[in-house]
């Protein structure tokens, strides 16, 4: 077993993964190498899915790239290549309204200005996440392993969104009544790519609380990623996520607020930000993945409380508790109460036990409702 | 052809919900419409599908087709959605957003 609780499958070594996971073994025998798979994934595939769902799953999940990812394992694969920490790799495609992925290569790492404004907004995006995530975390790429970053712009028609598929970012140019294009937003290029960070080191299964986590991280370094990027401090920054991304015809300023969650856009057409801010207005749905992007509001809110109550730049202190715990301690069944308990734990290693910084961490999550105690953290570890 | 179109999730997670009918809709679309649905045979896709694994800010789709020949509600996301089916949400979306503008 690796330190994610993932399963080591070996179809050529005899060892305890493969005696339990013979039928996997089977079902994988064209692979020729090993693979690591989490358990909530292997459980599913192994319950529910016929063999054609299991080959799809190992499409959707990038198998091989998620290996890249395990540091447990690294040893294994010492002759994989790596790029060196500070090789930023950027390659940009253009599906040209189209539903194939990646698509046309149009801008590559280092090549010139495009004409197309959406090209040269995924390739600077990009390229300021990848240096964000460097220089404050010394994090080489999603995978921490040089990994390139690939984007897709001008994906399907009037297509109003933008998202992570396990391999790359995707963005579409949006109706031209409710939403601009995708890229416009330096926070929803960093929102994408931190799906990536996640899928590498914590694996958050995009469901009800460990979705909203999943999401929550990813709304939190997008926006810091922002505030880096205009050297803003917590108390300057705006807080929003997709601020520009609304036409002018719509009553919003963005789509979400860490700062005042709920808040971001009231208009008739779209109707209201439905985001929470506190534990108390948790909305319990089965839309949405069970609401990710709703309930996401609530650590959100915590993160911006952290941030103000500690001063100065976001990314420096609660940025860096919120990036190690991403990394050391989130599971991918981890809920709120658990995640608020690992960040008061990294805080306290990080500034010390008792710290001025640590108690912070606790009154932040208090105020949007989520308490917690040692016990919750020993749950959060143990309860996979 | 009558159709009840719903999209939530995406990066945005704004629901968008509308009734449409193809007897309102002008010529020109109304056949476009029937051509898209022509392709997707929906009739003979599954009345779900969802990826093994959800991924994120992934749009969801719940669809209700009924014409001549009967009704079929289908449920399903980008990430498990073949390229015809698409194509068909993306123009009930354009259609639905036009028909939300209009009330």
């Amino acid at each position: 077993m690796d330190g994610h609780g993932g399963l080591i499958l070996d179809h050529t070594a005899n060892s305890p993964g493969y005696l339990e996971n013979k039928t996997m073994c089977n079902e994988l025998s064209k692979l020729s190498r090993c693979y690591i798979i989490p358990p909530i994934i292997l459980e599913h595939i192994s319950q529910k899915g016929n063999d054609k769902q299991k080959a799809m799953a190992y499409e959707a999940l990038n198998v091989s790239a998620q290996v890249r990812g395990q540091r447990e394992v690294l040893t294994t694969f010492a002759a994989l290549a790596t790029t060196p920490t500070g090789t930023k790799r950027r390659t940009i495609y253009d599906a040209q309204h189209g539903l194939t992925l990646p698509g046309k290569l149009v801008r590559s790492e280092g090549s010139k200005k495009s004409k197309d404004i959406a090209i040269n907004e995924a390739y600077d995006g990009s390229g300021k996440t990848y240096d964000f995530y460097l220089s404050q975390f010394q994090r080489n790429s999603i995978d921490d392993r040089g990994m390139r970053l690939d984007s897709t712009v001008h994906y399907r028609r009037n297509f109003n969104n933008a998202f992570w598929n396990g391999q790359q970012m995707v963005y579409g140019d949006g109706d031209g009544d409710i939403f601009e294009h995708f890229t416009k937003s330096l926070d929803v290029i960093g929102h994408e790519l931190t799906h990536g960070v996640t899928q590498y080191e914590a694996g958050l299964v995009y469901q009800d609380q460990p979705g909203a986590l999943n999401e929550h991280f990813s709304d939190v370094f997008g926006s810091l990623v922002k505030q880096y990027s205009r050297k803003q401090t917590a108390k300057q920054a705006d807080w929003l996520i997709g601020e520009g991304l609304f036409t002018k015809d719509i009553q919003g300023i963005a789509l979400r607020s860490m700062k005042a969650p709920g808040t971001a856009y009231n208009d008739p057409l779209i109707g209201k930000d439905p985001q929470p801010g506190h534990m108390k207005h948790y909305v319990k749905t089965t839309a949405d993945n069970g609401g990710v992007h709703i309930n996401s509001g609530i650590p959100n809110k915590a993160f911006y409380e952290l941030a103000i109550a500690m001063g100065g730049n976001s990314w420096e202190k609660a940025g860096r508790i919120w990036y190690r715990t991403l990394c050391d301690k989130i599971q991918p069944l981890t809920k709120f109460a658990e995640c608020a308990a690992m960040t008061f734990e990294v805080a306290g290693t990080l500034f010390g036990q008792g710290s001025t910084e640590q108690k912070a961490v606790r009154a932040a999550w208090t105020a949007v409702g989520v308490t917690f105690t040692a016990t919750a953290l020993a749950a959060g570890a143990g309860g996979r | 052809m009558r159709i009840r179109f719903e999209r939530s999730g995406g990066f945005a997670n704004i629901p968008l919900r509308a009734q449409l009918d193809s007897a309102e809709m002008p010529t020109e679309r109304a056949e476009k419409l029937k051509g898209l649905v022509e392709t997707v045979r929906p009739f003979d896709q599954p009345a779900e599908a969802h990826g093994p694994v959800a991924m994120p800010d992934q749009f969801h789709y719940e669809v209700t087709i009924e014409d001549a020949a009967g009704k079929h509600s289908i449920r399903t996301s980008d990430d498990a959605a073949s390229d015809d089916l698409k194509l068909l949400f993306d123009f009930l979306g354009a259609e639905a957003v036009r028909k939300l503008r209009n009330r």
